[in-house]
Order: C-alpha cells, then sequence, then structure tokens
C-alpha cells in the first residue's frame, strides 16, 4: 500500500509520516520511507542517527531514472536498477528496519 | 516519476511505502498520482488550515486519488474536533484519525529524537498507532469503498483552472 502524506506546514505531516512508518515496521510490514519534501526531515523524525542521516544522499533522479517512449509515443519514466539497489545505494535502514529515501520530486514533475 | 512509486507498491503484498510530501499538492499531476492508494491531509483546528484542506481535496479528487483521509492533529478539545469534522462533513471527506494535542511532540522535535523514541506511551503515539492499525487492517475495503462512493471525478482541466488561479 503507497500511502502519501501531506498537509499544511507545520501541520504535522513528518510527525505523523515517521511515526507511521515505524508502528507499521513493527507489525512486520515491510516498510520504505520516503521524504519528498525539498526541505527534508523525515529521517531525523524517524529517530536516524546524525550519521545516518550523513550518509542518505539525496536521490539524483537522472542516474535512476531512463525515459520510455512507446508505440504511440506516450513517454514514461521507469527505473533503471532494482528498487534494492537504489536503497542500497542511495537510502539507509533506519529504527525498525524503515528503509529511507530522500527524494525531491518524486511525485511532481510527472508527464502526466 | 511514476515508474518509481509504482514500482514501490507492487514489490510484495506486506510492503508499506509512505511518503512525506511537500506542503500542499498543487505541483501534482494526473498521472504521477495513479500509483498513490491513499492520501492522508493533516489538518489542524485553524481556520487557515482548514481552508488548506479545502483546496487539496478537491484538486486530490481531480487527480483521481481515490482514497482521501483526513487526519485531525492536535486537537485540543471536543470542539477542535467539531470544527474539522464540520468542514470536512462540508467536503463529503472522511476524517479517518484524530491526534490530540501533545507536549511530547514538539519535545521530541526540540531535542531532534523519533517521537516514538522519546515517548512511546505519548497520547499522540497512541492515536497514531490506532490510525496506523486500522490503515493496515481495513486499507483494502477503505479504498473500494471511497471508489464506490463516486468520488472519482474525471473534471479534465480542473487543475489547470486551479494553476491559473
Amino acid at each position: 500500500m503507497r500511502i502519501a502524506v501531506a498537509g499544511k506546514g507545520g501541520a504535522g505531516k513528518t510527525t505523523l509520516a515517521a511515526t507511521m512508518a515505524r508502528l507499521a515496521a513493527q507489525r512486520g510490514y515491510s516498510v520504505n520511507a520516503l521524504d519528498d519534501d525539498p526541505n527534508p526531515n523525515l529521517a531525523r523524525a524517524l529517530g536516524l542517527s546524525t550519521e545516518q542521516i550523513e550518509q542518505l544522499r539525496r536521490v539524483p533522479r537522472e542516474e535512476i531514472l531512463e525515459e520510455r517512449v512507446d508505440s504511440d509515443g506516450h513517454a514514461s519514466l521507469h527505473l533503471i536498477c532494482p528498487f534494492e539497489e537504489i536503497i542500497a545505494r542511495y537510502g539507509v535502514i533506519g529504527p525498525d528496519g524503515v528503509r529511507v529515501l530522500a527524494m525531491t520530486g518524486l511525485l511532481g514533475a510527472g508527464r502526466g | 516519476m511514476r515508474g518509481v512509486v509504482a514500482e514501490l507498491g507492487t514489490l510484495r503484498p506486506e510492503d508499506v511505502t509512505i511518503l512525506d510530501m511537500e506542503a500542499s499538492i498543487e505541483h501534482l499531476s494526473r498521472g504521477t498520482v495513479r500509483h498513490v492508494d491513499m492520501l492522508l491531509v493533516v489538518v489542524e483546528p485553524y481556520f487557515r488550515a482548514l481552508e488548506t484542506l479545502g483546496r487539496i481535496v478537491p484538486l486530490a479528487r481531480e487527480l483521481g486519488i481515490g482514497c482521501i483521509g483526513v487526519v485531525a492533529n492536535k486537537v485540543r478539545s471536543p470542539e477542535d474536533e467539531a470544527a474539522i469534522r464540520d468542514y470536512c462533513a462540508r467536503l463529503d471527506v472522511s476524517v479517518i484519525g484524530s491526534i490530540p494535542f501533545d507536549e511530547a511532540v514538539q519535545e521530541a522535535d526540540r531535542l531532534g529524537r523519533a517521537l516514538l523514541d522519546y515517548m512511546p506511551t505519548a497520547p499522540a503515539v497512541r492515536a497514531i498507532a490506532k490510525l496506523t492499525e486500522h490503515i493496515l487492517e481495513n486499507g483494502r475495503t477503505l479504498l473500494k469503498k471511497e471508489t464506490h462512493n463516486g468520488h472519482r471525478r474525471e473534471a479534465e482541466g480542473a487543475s489547470e483552472a486551479w494553476h491559473g488561479r
């Protein structure tokens, strides 16, 4: 299940997203937590150490995505490598095994 | 970007992907939100926060997000919750959870710690746990219900109209 959390700045979306992620992981789910905010603080709210936060590298879109154009001329973006590899390269495994990635514009700037 | 989010959600059925988004959703497009199963909108019981909700909900529907749930946050009184519930009723969107105002949240933030590590028994944590269990246990049903209620609207061009405002 993919759950997006939105709301006015300061409303508490990062605290909610982080706490939900950890609780779901504690209940046996495999959890990915993605920070799509340009001013990211999800990692801290998840309880990652400063050392881990420094390891967290913002995913460069052009390195993991490729554009494919189908026979009708519609372009779409696809992952170049398996998601596990992206986690290993750019992400950090946080408390309770939550997999954390930082990537601005994950949903935005798409082609529809 | 839809490829990324699509792959994240189809790894295994027990996988959960949580996206902490930008403050609002104006930058989204129909195609990119196709693979978001559920949008949670966090709202505080203040007029301006409710106004923001009033913009996000119709836009999310126009984008085709089938399941939208409001989470009332920093609720200090029954009146606070009633204000949010009234506003949501007018928008025809359900309040899926309610989190009380809790000093522990700011305290954890001030110390740079996870709320869950700082105070696992805090009232806010208990409320989020209840919400998380509700979503994980009833997720599929929630998704179907919302779609069957006819909330999937096909208002082509509506988000462009929004951008023009």
